[in-house]
């Protein structure tokens, strides 16, 4: 297992998701996210927002991300896969947090051990950070990922 | 809060604010904590659609009697222990039967 960082951009398509991480498609691995952060680059303005974070269970319409090994003698991932710019949202299955967050701010969850959130191997079953509600205003988000 | 699961915090767009979480035992929501209650009372976010600075809902904490661990609200309204770990092993174990079978 090695820790990854996946920077990610949601772009102006009108979805929810901004990032998701999931056991790759064929011999995939359990992986445990354990930071995350969120904020917008788009011009400041005072919206509220529900930001999620979520399990998905399909890839979805969306551009590969490849993850940063955090140690660069680690290997590049293979058990899973990162994407964002979405266009069409994979499932969404059950959700995991949910707190609102004002366009102009950020928010940043940091799992002590233990408290990791795991994802099963199964193909394409992950866990993504997005919205509670599709929308075009871009954000970033930085997801921290333990997996192989 | 003594081992709080995790740490949460806004900043940038007022006083930076800050939450210790727990991490439910069965299904891994995250839930915020209000401080200085040693995870015995859960902060629940506005509902969807609330304007900014809409007040947090107080509600009591939840623990599983059988696994001793904190649950979210959802899992300890249901009752019943079911780990996530041992969630994780029942689908991973599907999954594979599944692919064996074709």
């Amino acid at each position: 297992m090695a820790k990854f960082a996946i920077a990610a951009n949601k772009g102006t398509a009108s979805v929810r998701t901004i990032v998701n991480a999931r056991a790759a498609a064929s011999a995939g691995a359990r992986g445990r996210v354990y930071d995350y952060m969120v904020g917008s680059p788009a011009s400041p303005a005072d919206a509220a927002f529900d930001h999620e974070l979520f399990r998905t269970s399909t890839a979805g319409t969306q551009s590969a991300n490849t993850p940063n090994p955090l140690d660069p003698a680690d290997l590049a991932a293979t058990g899973f896969a990162a994407s964002d710019t979405y266009t069409v949202d994979p499932s969404i299955g059950a959700l995991l947090m949910r707190v609102p967050v004002n366009q102009r701010g950020t928010y940043r969850w940091v799992a002590a051990t233990g408290g990791e959130l795991v994802w099963p191997v199964t193909a394409n079953n992950g866990i993504s950070g997005g919205l509670q509600t599709a929308s075009a205003t871009d954000f970033s988000a930085t997801m921290m990922v333990d997996s192989q | 809060m003594r081992r709080p699961q995790g740490y949460a915090v806004w900043s940038g767009d007022a006083p930076v604010v800050e939450r210790d979480t727990i991490t439910c035992f069965h299904c891994q929501a995250i839930v915020h904590v209000k401080p200085g209650t040693a995870s015995t009372v859960y902060l629940l976010p506005p509902p969807p659609g609330a304007p900014i600075g809409a007040p947090w809902t107080e509600i009591g904490g939840y623990g599983c009697y059988t696994c001793q661990r904190p649950i979210c609200p959802a899992c300890g309204e249901q009752g019943g222990c079911d780990p996530w770990e041992k969630q994780l092993d029942r689908m991973e174990a599907r999954d594979r039967l599944l692919r064996a079978v074709g």
